[in-house]
């Protein structure tokens, strides 16, 4: 209990420490936001007056102890380009980032696990041959090389799937398997490396003894013991995958919080960026600190205490 | 076979532009007549949107590319190592804030500081250089940090305190050589990772950009026309992909080897 709340306090103490650090960053980048919705609308506004209903007239420190109260009651305050509410604005670029994010991981675990699987059990094969060669390529190709890739073959030349945009169903595919490709090679290549070591232990002789099939051995035993390794890779991956694909949401005009994020820094629409920046780092260190408890539940041999 | 073929691919656009500091040819240029010309004889990747050879500039772009990534690389080497290993050899309240500084940094969005920086100090050579060492140099303290932990229990280290060498003498006599193997291997992975970083910075818009030969920036240019001249996004985009091939998988055959 004691390493929980030790671990708890940690976890909140990084999230406020990286809260603060956005605050300072974006207010010590050059440029006003003043500036920025003056120079938009072409209007003739007194200045600061706007700056006083903004709340930007206060003094470094009192905005800081203002942002600092309301992050104890989780109000991000009003956004200043666009004059909606932030959560408004951040809820859904959110949940369209989780979404993408769930389906590309998901489609990297189906296919992934299956192949490397696959790759190990036939050791020897064409199909053992071909994976092994693919992998380092896949792995190699960032999601801006891909993406146009896929979009020259699914949209351009066989007109399969929307360009980019979200407005049919089927637009979730080329983003998603521009990001789970890569993810993809790698949960096979390590799924394969994993149950090559294993194969080679007592653990699997004595089952073999036992007179098991390897069908049921794969089946039973080996996927139970390769979910460790795999657990660790996926969430460290899904940690990076919901802060935001940035690059990918931009070429697929995905409207995900990475997009939202540079798009209020540009803006300099400080309790945009404050927020988003607090929810991504939230669901980065978010997983990492439920993994540290899915650990021991998974796998007895790891403990709590050291 | 594909080890040597993965050294010869960087070592071929060393070379290459090594002949183009002699030559001096102009990335510049351009020749409107022959603007998107699909590769031939007389330029094996073709022409760009403004006439000007792909060939040329993808070699002008590596020279600058590889200097920033090569000694961004080489700065987080020395500075993630040294800290790394000093951090769990003194260990303490030091090694775990410098443990949460770890985090902070690896939770925080890096296109954020990327932006702050360049917004601060204007784009150029030295600034994406720190934006990228800021980002980069944690791999290695992660690795050094966990490496020395396994190594302070040793009896060779315990042997040296008992001599009673000093702390400067044990960090960089016993501890960094020691870890060597396992960063070197890091080296090359963040090499390759580094390379995607700064063409996907140019390819935002927020590195080295156009008109200046620049990797991401000619693949942002080269998706414009995708339809009509595949031959441009293909050869950029297949030069970053073998580059960051040839990286990896030597990363990959020095760590097979050290574990042998």
């Amino acid at each position: 209990m004691n390493k929980f709340l030790k671990k708890t306090v940690n976890y909140l103490f990084l999230i406020f420490i990286i809260y603060l650090l956005t605050f300072i960053l974006i207010r010590t980048i050059p440029g006003d936001p003043i500036d920025f919705l003056i120079g938009q609308n072409n209007q003739v506004v007194d200045i600061d007056a706007l700056k006083k209903s903004l709340g930007l007239d206060l003094s470094f420190f009192q905005q800081l102890k203002l942002a600092i109260f309301n992050l104890l009651q989780l109000n991000f305050g009003v956004s200043i380009y666009q004059g909606a509410e932030v959560y408004d604005l951040l809820i859904p670029s959110l949940i369209n980032t989780y979404q993408l994010a769930l389906f590309s991981i998901s489609v990297a675990i189906l296919i992934g696990v299956p192949l490397g699987l696959a790759a190990s059990f036939f050791k020897k094969s064409l199909f053992n041959k071909v994976l092994n060669f693919c992998v380092p390529i896949l792995l190699a190709l960032p999601s801006f090389i891909l993406a146009p890739i896929l979009i020259l073959i699914f949209s351009l030349t066989f007109h399969l799937l929307p360009v980019n945009g979200m407005d049919s169903k089927l637009s979730i595919i080329l983003p998603g398997l521009t990001l789970s490709l890569g993810l993809m090679a790698y949960l096979a290549k390590m799924t394969e490396d994993c149950v090559g070591d294993i194969l080679d232990s007592q653990v699997i002789i004595c089952l073999r003894a036992k007179g098991l099939s390897e069908i049921k051995i794969y089946m039973t035993h080996i996927l139970r013991l390769i979910t460790l390794p795999l657990i660790t890779v996926i969430g460290l991956q899904m940690g990076s995958l919901l802060s935001g694909a940035i690059i990918t949401e931009m070429i697929f005009s995905w409207d995900g919080v990475g997009k939202l994020l540079i798009d209020s820094i540009h803006q300099r629409d400080y309790p945009l960026t404050q927020a988003a920046v607090f929810f991504i780092s939230l669901s980065y260190v978010t997983i990492n600190y439920l993994l540290e408890f899915l650990y021991p539940l998974l796998d007895s041999r790891v403990k709590y205490n050291d | 076979m594909i080890k040597k073929i993965s050294l010869l691919i960087p070592g071929l656009f060393i070379f290459l532009s090594l002949i183009n500091l002699y030559f001096d040819w102009d990335p510049y240029q351009m020749n409107f007549d022959l603007i998107l010309q699909t590769p031939n004889f007389s330029s094996f990747f073709g022409y760009d949107d403004y006439g000007r050879n792909i060939f040329i500039r993808l070699i002008n772009g590596f020279l600058t590319s590889f200097k920033i990534v090569f000694l961004a690389t080489l700065i987080s080497f020395f500075i993630g190592s040294f800290l790394g290993v000093l951090s769990a050899f003194i260990g303490g309240f030091y090694d775990r804030l410098f443990l949460n500084l770890i985090s902070i940094i690896q939770a925080f969005p890096g296109i954020l500081l990327i932006i702050a920086i360049s917004a601060f100090l204007e784009v150029s050579f030295w600034n994406i250089l720190i934006a990228l060492t800021i980002t980069s140099w944690v791999g290695f303290a992660r690795i050094a940090r966990v490496q020395t932990l396994t190594l302070k229990e040793q009896d060779f280290i315990k042997a040296a305190i008992t001599m009673g060498s000093s702390n400067l003498s044990i960090v960089f006599k016993h501890l960094i050589p020691n870890t060597l193997s396992a960063l070197f291997v890091e080296l090359n992975y963040t090499f390759a990772n580094l390379i995607v970083a700064e063409a996907g910075l140019a390819f935002l818009g927020m590195g080295l950009s156009s008109p200046f030969p620049s990797w991401g920036a000619m693949l942002r240019d080269s998706i414009d026309y995708l339809l009509i001249a595949p031959h441009y996004t293909i050869t950029v985009g297949s030069s970053i992909m073998l580059m960051i091939l040839s990286f990896n998988s030597i990363g990959r055959s020095l760590a097979f080897n050290i574990e042998k």
